[in-house]
């Protein structure tokens, strides 16, 4: 049976109906995609600022922290590491509450050794004691102190907290490294005040930094 | 009008503002600038430090410290009842100037441009603003000192005028 004119109408409004749902639809579902994707980068972004704060936080503390900062008659000293105070800190066993080796050794003009309270050999503390303390503080991040000046024949490096995560291969890193003064109470003549550079590596579990 | 053109009008009328919200969102999303603060702040710390570190350190010449040493290359020439320091650390004696020059260029290479962070650093006088003691300058490939830049500016007194050491960090 042939369909009516008014029928024919119909179908063709109908169709036509289809097509703009259809192409409407469509639109739709380009701007859902674009919305989605913009969030995803404007969160990647909102992430990464938010590590570059934590990690700006971490040189801070490390830079201001009272254990290892200059300080003469209890006034601060701005951008300076006592390096007496360094070598008693990093000697120091908070289980027992005591220093271990209270002379400390400090860096003589020409030396060039590393200091890593983090290699511990049997029976000394283990890097484990020392977190619980300056987790809050640093988090998952790598302190390292260089010795620029003084030195002869490589630099004379402190590592001062160390906290890298399994993941830290995997996940993203952000270095920042601030120049400090060094001070060494022990100098007497040449350098008492020294040039150092203070290197903080932050890891994140994401791959954005 | 026909049915026929008011719907024309109507489509029309769509894609005109489909065209605007595109427009719109492109247009804020490429005038949207990434957050610089803490390269900012990163680098006016650095500038701050390295020179704070700098003037702070003390040389091999004559158990003074650089600030010291600064004065000394700023007063020039040997005054009357003065002579001007004489640093012999490599065994060949140098004046005050070229210690300062070899330290501050060491130490600038170790730290800042090792670390692909060109620099500009220059010493200054008030009496002679067009004359520079001392110019150190690395710039890497692709950076531009000329737009983007934190700088630092310590004076030292000198009698009677002033010194102004600058470092500027290019980003």
């Amino acid at each position: 049976m042939r369909p009516s004119r008014k029928h024919r109408k119909a179908q063709i409004q109908m169709g036509e109906t289809i097509v703009v749902v259809f192409i409407f639809i469509i639109l739709i579902t380009f701007g859902i995609i674009a919305y989605v994707n913009q969030q995803t980068s404007n969160i990647d972004e909102q992430k990464s600022e938010q590590n570059g704060l934590r990690a700006t936080e971490v040189v801070l503390r490390a830079l201001y922290l009272p254990e290892i900062r200059c300080s003469f008659d209890d006034v601060p000293v701005h951008n300076c590491i006592d390096l007496g105070k360094l070598v008693a800190f990093m000697n120091y066993d908070p289980i027992n509450d005591s220093i271990k080796n209270p002379n400390g050794i400090l860096p003589a003009g020409s030396a060039s050794r590393a200091y890593d309270r983090f290699n511990a050999k049997s029976g000394e503390p283990t890097p484990e004691k020392y977190l619980p303390a300056y987790y809050d503080l640093f988090g998952y991040a790598t302190i390292n102190l260089s010795i620029v000046i003084p030195t002869v024949d490589e630099n004379v490096v402190f590592t001062i907290y160390k906290n890298r995560p399994d993941w830290a291969e995997t996940g993203a890193t952000r270095r920042t490294f601030i120049p400090v003064s060094t001070y060494n109470p022990r100098e007497k003549e040449g350098y008492r005040y020294g040039y150092g550079i203070l290197e903080v590596t932050s890891y994140y579990g994401g791959q954005t930094a | 009008m026909k049915k026929a053109q008011m719907e024309m009008m109507g489509l029309v009328i769509i894609v005109i503002l489909i065209t605007m919200i595109f427009l719109f969102v492109v247009k804020f999303d490429i005038s949207k600038e990434p957050a610089t603060q803490r390269k900012d702040f990163i680098h006016s710390e650095l500038a701050a430090n390295t020179l704070n570190a700098i003037l702070k350190m003390d040389s091999r010449c004559d158990k003074l410290s650089m600030t010291e040493l600064f004065q000394d290359c700023g007063r020039g020439a040997p005054m009357v009842g003065k002579t001007k320091v004489q640093c012999d650390n490599t065994g060949s004696p140098q004046d005050s100037c070229l210690a300062i020059n070899s330290t501050v260029l060491a130490i600038l290479n170790q730290t800042l441009f090792m670390q692909q962070i060109s620099y500009n650093f220059t010493v200054k006088s008030t009496t002679e603003p067009d004359q520079n003691y001392l110019t150190l300058s690395q710039v890497h490939r692709g950076d531009s000192c000329s737009k983007s830049r934190k700088t630092e500016v310590y004076p030292i007194p000198l009698d009677p005028k002033t010194m102004f050491v600058r470092l500027e960090i290019c980003s």
